[in-house]
């Protein structure tokens, strides 16, 4: 070919590829730029993250004239863009590619103090003030897919195809947490005993001790130590770190969730009963029903991690044979009937946890009609408390839980209004900081 | 408004790209990107839309005075009330809380130090607008009668608020005769694409992991080992290269594609042999302003070596504090006065006689420190710092978390090296040649180009839908 002829050839050529480019390009911005425009498609809540989505803002002068009202449309656009759950996942898998994921850590280090001995004294903390009212509104009615306020995510180490979440001990949690639970005590002295079981999370429970050092996790049992160190005699300590340790090699707590597994809480509950001197009541006693495709907590706190998601978790559940019902009152004062145990297969991925009492309830309380010796507990709990609960249901007459980050009432008046002889804490490591003591002290005031 | 939002690229710039090309007639596609422009400005917050309506409106009418001034005295009176105006502005909203704030620790005084918000983009527009009335006193260019032309070039959204400081006289022509062409579209969606995801993708990526190895409290940073705030500043210096290019990419972009032609602002600064060569290739346009508006000026190198140095250190001192009002962008600047003064007396000659990649190696350790200082805007950060990276913060080299950190985004670390390298257009070239040689239409070359942008802005969608990391770095400034 002359080179005349081919340049020419080569610049037809070049140019039928530019025009396609342009079409392809307007096309593109044009058909996405539409797509943004369509409102219906874009969506409300975030699944995988648990909050509502940013809402279009409402104008006022004064966020016109700082320009926030313009910022607050710019983020409301993105945040809320059609398809976004499937497009930031299909990014996290683009992500994969970053690097080595073998292990992969999501999120900073975390903030830790030294921990005390067991028998050091506890330094002086101000008394936090008790709020008011709750900080937070719970989960939906039923499957609590998405909580008004986005979960803290924690730290996330991912290793051998499952997370963990990185603790970091709080002393002014821990001692305030102590103040609380024997300053309750002390109130309820000849009224009821007082149960306290501290729960561990998985980090301290899967993973050897030098590990847990290595990536930066405090350790749970001198942080529980401690805590145990400085309870009051007339606190009855339920520990539970060692025998979950014992069996670790079962499926006691989530590989893509923060919580633990109806089998973990089993744990505790036998130990428990141990403690109270009564036989626990056998699995036998309990319908076991299996429900897969649960990715938790995790899945979000780690920006999406590929490895959880494709190693998803079964909830194992266990339906006392007594009953299955219950009923719970809602942040708004509605009573309504519901189940102990409730099938999660509708649930979505992220939500399945919440089969168990119908999620984070102010309060619930569950009657067993085959028991009826006037036996009553109440469990103050957070969310590791509700896969814990249905095994008390064998073992009492009436079974009351309050949900200590949402509940108003006043614990002491509770008890005895309503002749309980058990107190029951149950609180995960995590629990122990000074925001959720706070909500604690508020029952007690 | 950022670039770098959805709402940006598929809703303002979407509708800007139809009602462009709806428009008729240049006048009317000039009203177009005028009423684009003022709208992007505004989003910032109204207000500051009178400031810089009343900047154009001060530099449009002292520069026609000192065209039609008869002497001239009279012309250099009007470049001083225009210098002293929009300087006085400039230092006003800028400086002032500053300089207050540091009287008022020496001297207490003013009892209380004002806190006034930094107005979005004034550094570069204030730039730009100088350039033009001075090149006007220089007799360089003719000033421009249209008030909304000036407004237009000032406020252009392209280049507005984050550079690059695009003078009048290069698009003066272009605001009234420009054309698009097909080829010119066609760089321009790709250099779009390439800034949007380089700015997405890779910046926003390398800024994650640097403000997980350096955080950005004195005492979350005393838990770091060495070799995490070794590869931190490394992610940093990444990043901040990649934000800033991808900025000028976009700018760039988007001018050819309704053609403008705009100057670059980086030549791949990181190849740079020596520091003198590096300012050369980073942030071009803001190193030829001061080097033609203050430099020069002032006597350049032609009045000896004593005053020489003085024009230096003003220079340099000046390109510090354009970066910002507190002392490690002042420091900063000064650090590279350092080094350009020992260039400029021997390091330059030795340099020349050892190897090649000496004079690299040297320029790249120069500005990876600078970035330390660049990153502290409070200085006690810059100590745990520089002790951390030399172990004496008594963490040791490596922990698990750092490593795994590094893991997990080693290969982001590999490819933002090479991107910021002119490997993948050499490649790119060689390619084509090598076909064209061999009188083969290099159809390979041709569909890469043609892929290259929808898969980038698929992945910027992705990245940036519901992204909490967004900011342009050099907004603040």
């Amino acid at each position: 070919m002359r080179k005349e002829i081919f340049n020419e050839e080569n610049k037809k050529a070049r140019r039928k590829f530019q025009r396609i480019s342009v079409r392809v390009f307007y096309g593109m911005i044009l058909g996405i730029g539409f797509i943004g425009l369509l409102i219906p498609l874009r969506p409300k809540t975030s699944e995988s993250e648990k909050r509502d989505l940013t809402k279009f803002p409402t104008p006022t002068v004064e966020t016109v004239m700082s320009g926030e009202f313009f910022s607050d449309i710019s983020t409301w656009y993105a945040d809320t863009f059609p398809f976004r759950e499937a497009l930031s996942t299909a990014n996290s898998k683009f992500r994969q590619l970053y690097g080595r994921t073998t292990e992969e850590l999501h999120g900073g280090p975390v903030e830790a103090d030294a921990i005390p001995d067991a028998d050091a004294e506890i330094t002086a903390t101000p008394t936090p003030e008790p709020e008011a009212e709750p900080t937070a509104t719970p989960a939906a009615e039923g499957d609590g897919t998405v909580h008004a306020e986005p979960e803290k995510a924690g730290t996330i180490y991912i290793a051998d195809n499952r997370g963990f979440e990185l603790y970091g001990f709080s002393i002014d949690g821990a001692n305030d947490y102590i103040n609380m639970i024997n300053n309750a005590a002390s109130q309820l002295k000849d009224k009821a005993t007082v149960y306290d079981i501290l729960v561990p999370t998985s980090i301290a429970v899967n993973l050897d001790e030098e590990m847990q050092e290595a990536v930066g996790s405090s350790n749970q049992g001198d942080a529980f130590d401690y805590i145990y160190g400085h309870l009051d005699s007339s606190i009855v300590q339920v520990p539970v770190l060692d025998v979950l340790r014992q069996h670790n090699g079962e499926y006691l707590y989530f590989k893509t969730d923060h919580h633990w597994t109806a089998d973990g809480a089993y744990y505790a509950y036998q130990e428990l009963m141990n403690k109270k001197g009564v036989t626990p009541s056998p699995l036998t006693d309990y319908t076991k029903n299996e429900y897969p495709g649960f990715v938790g907590t995790f899945y979000s706190f780690s920006e999406k991690s590929d490895t959880l998601l494709n190693n998803p978790d079964t909830v194992v559940t266990y339906t006392p044979k007594a009953t299955n019902d219950m009923t719970y009152t809602d942040v708004n004062g509605q009573t309504n009937s519901w189940y102990i145990v409730m099938d999660p297969t509708d649930y979505s991925q992220g939500s399945k946890y919440s089969c168990f009492i119908g999620g984070d309830q102010p309060y619930c309380v569950i009657d067993n009609p085959e028991i009826n010796d006037n036996s009553s507990c109440v469990v103050i709990k957070e969310s590791y408390g509700n896969a814990f609960v249905p095994f008390l249901v064998n073992s009492y007459d009436k079974v009351h839980v309050i949900d200590y980050r949402y509940y108003t009432g006043n614990l002491i008046d509770f008890v005895e209004q309503n002749n309980i002889q058990d107190v029951i804490y149950l609180n995960n490591a995590n629990a122990i900081i000074q925001s959720a003591v706070k909500n604690m002290n508020r029952l007690l005031q | 408004m950022v670039f770098s939002s959805l709402f940006f690229v598929f809703f303002f710039f979407a509708l800007n790209l139809i009602a462009y090309n709806l428009a008729g007639n240049i006048r009317q596609k000039n009203m177009v990107l005028l009423v684009f422009s003022l709208i992007f400005y505004s989003w910032g917050g109204p207000k500051y839309l009178l400031l810089l309506l009343s900047m154009v409106f001060a530099s449009w009418g002292f520069a026609l005075m000192i065209e039609r001034a008869k002497d001239a005295a009279m012309k250099r009176w009007y470049l001083i009330g225009n210098c002293v105006f929009m300087l006085g502005l400039l230092g006003i909203f800028k400086y002032l809380t500053f300089f207050a704030g540091v009287t008022h620790s020496l001297f207490s005084l003013p009892k209380e130090v004002p806190q006034i918000a930094l107005p979005v983009g004034i550094s570069f527009y204030t730039f730009q607008l100088l350039s033009y009335v001075i090149d006007v006193y220089r007799g360089e260019i003719q000033a421009q009668k249209k008030f909304w032309y000036l407004l237009l070039y000032a406020s252009l959204f392209h280049q507005c608020i984050a550079g690059p400081i695009v003078r009048y006289q290069l698009v003066a022509d272009e605001i009234e005769h420009r054309r698009i062409r097909l080829d010119e579209f066609g760089q321009g969606i790709k250099r779009f694409s390439i800034g949007l995801a380089k700015k997405a993708v890779l910046a926003n990526g390398c800024a994650s992991v640097a403000d997980t190895l350096v955080p950005s409290l004195t005492a979350d940073i005393m838990e770091i080992p060495a070799a995490g705030l070794w590869v931190g500043i490394l992610f940093y210096a990444l990043q901040i290269y990649l934000d800033f290019a991808a900025y000028s990419d976009m700018a760039i972009g988007m001018g050819l594609m309704v053609g403008f032609h705009y100057n670059e602002n980086f030549d791949y600064p990181y190849i740079a042999n020596s520091v003198k060569d590096f300012w050369r290739r980073w942030h071009i346009s803001l190193s030829t302003f001061f080097r033609d508006y203050v430099y020069i000026p002032l006597g350049g190198n032609r009045k000896g070596p004593r005053r020489t140095t003085i024009n230096l250190l003003v220079v340099w001192g000046l390109t510090g504090m354009w970066h910002g009002a507190s002392w490690n962008y002042i420091l900063w600047g000064l650090y590279f006065f350092i080094f350009i003064f020992l260039e400029n007396n021997f390091l330059s000659e030795k340099l020349k006689r050892l190897p090649g990649f000496v004079g690299h190696f040297y320029a790249l350790a120069a500005v990876y420190f600078g970035w330390i200082l660049f990153r502290c805007e409070d200085l006690g950060n810059l100590g745990a710092i520089l002790k951390g990276m030399f172990g004496l913060n008594g963490n040791g080299f490596l922990d698990m978390s750092t490593s795994i950190t590094i893991q997990n985004n080693i290969y982001l670390l590999i490819f933002c090296i090479i991107a910021s390298t002119p490997l993948l257009k050499w490649v790119h070239s060689y390619m084509q040649r090598l076909q064209e040689l061999r009188r083969r239409i290099p159809y390979v070359v041709y569909a890469y180009d043609l892929a290259v942008s929808p898969i980038l802005l698929i992945l910027s969608l992705m990245a940036l839908v519901g992204n909490s990391y967004n900011p342009f770095l050099y907004f603040q400034f």
